[in-house]
């Protein structure tokens, strides 16, 4: 009984030690979210606080909504979506991903593009 | 409402899974009595791998409009070698088979893959083997408890009192050892998912409190059937009648515990 409950306790210990299991978090982006550019940048780039699958990257702006492609397919901490052709004026930059702990995770990041010069 | 529709489902292939398992692996352990009952225990738990197969595949349409996934073979590749796409193959694939279950010495292994299922996605099995393990026996000792009961609620209705009676006892002993694992392994998961340091500010661990009170109730239900209407079933047999309903109540407990979990597991993080 007492070899039981040595190995029980033993368990518990050995589970609770490692404490990184949460879902996956955005680190950073860039541009960071909140960001005013003077054009559309070349590239957006998210990076997730652990291994991701990115599933889904969409820009929303008064235009609509326009999905983007992005690369890598798979999983990976960092993904980058190329030319990504804002408009003028405020861009919401929608992402969708499934985490490693098997939940969906989303969010979504503002880039605003100054209107051209007069 | 796709959030709370993945809940309802999860919710659902929680309760079919377990029933159907569960079915399973207590016809293997409680011995020929579960003869008598065989054929209605049998078809119930077919019924119960036909929902586990169908609603996992609406859960992975449901994933699929969830994550927003682009429905061409390199994404779909990826998201079916993910764990989820691994925990919903293991529920069709052996929700199938429990639903064919025409080699009776084969339908445990179904039930084994069914459960696996919950071994292999989540908030646990992504950290940890030893938290991944703890959840099968879990999910495990949880499924036979309520496929026993299933069966025992079949058998009281058509074994002679002896017969149900010796069923009953079986069932009364090797339920012990079966809840002793379901508590055990259920605490090494709380004990993982909440560090040691329960916190009733975070809503988490708020629902996953109430869960514990539902399971608390539901041993509280089976002590009194074990310690109090079982030995009256030898003097008075009306308390057939009651342990009838008690057994009812168990199950209701059961689907509680399962919709607790499923919107514990769908929408809360323990780190929230």
């Amino acid at each position: 009984m007492r070899h039981w409950m040595v190995a029980i306790a033993l368990a518990a210990l050995t589970l609770v030690a490692p404490s990184a299991h949460t879902h996956s978090v955005l680190e950073s982006s860039s541009p960071a979210s909140g960001s005013v550019v003077e054009r559309s940048p070349e590239q957006i780039g998210l990076s997730f606080r652990e291994p991701t699958m990115l599933t889904y990257l969409a820009v929303v702006s008064t235009s609509g909504e326009r999905r983007l492609s992005f690369a890598p397919v798979g999983v990976a901490e960092a993904f980058t979506a190329s030319t990504p052709e804002l408009i003028p004026g405020r861009n919401e930059v929608q992402w969708r991903a499934l985490s490693k702990d098997g939940h969906v995770v989303e969010g979504s990041i503002i880039i605003v593009v100054k209107p051209p010069a007069p | 409402m796709l959030l709370a529709l993945a809940a309802l489902l999860k919710a659902i292939i929680y309760a079919a899974a377990l029933t159907g398992s569960g079915i399973a692996l207590a016809r293997a352990t409680l011995g020929n009595e579960v003869l008598a009952v065989a054929g209605r225990a049998a078809s119930l738990s077919r019924w119960a791998g036909t929902t586990v197969a169908l609603v996992g595949l609406l859960s992975a349409g449901v994933y699929g409009l969830r994550l927003g996934i682009a429905w061409d073979p390199p994404t779909l590749r990826w998201v079916f070698s993910s764990p989820l796409g691994a925990a919903l193959a293991l529920q069709v694939v052996g929700g199938v088979w429990l639903a064919a279950g025409s080699q009776a010495l084969m339908v445990p292994i179904a039930a084994l893959l069914v459960l696996l299922s919950f071994a292999v996605s989540g908030h646990a099995p992504s950290g940890s083997v030893l938290a991944a393990t703890a959840i099968f026996l879990h999910v495990s000792a949880a499924a036979w408890w309520i496929g026993g009961i299933c069966i025992l609620r079949e058998a009281s209705r058509s074994l002679q009192p002896a017969s149900f009676s010796q069923l009953l006892r079986r069932f009364s002993s090797q339920a012990l050892h079966v809840v002793a694992v379901l508590l055990i392994g259920g605490s090494l998961v709380a004990a993982y998912l909440l560090e040691l340091d329960p916190d009733l500010s975070r809503p988490y661990h708020r629902v996953l409190l109430v869960k514990l009170g539902l399971a608390f109730l539901l041993l509280a239900l089976a002590a009194f059937n074990k310690f109090v209407l079982m030995p009256a079933l030898t003097r008075q047999p009306s308390a057939l009648i009651s342990l009838r309903r008690s057994m009812a109540s168990e199950l209701i407990l059961f689907a509680a515990i399962a919709i607790t979990t499923a919107a514990l597991t769908t929408k809360l993080s323990p780190h929230d």
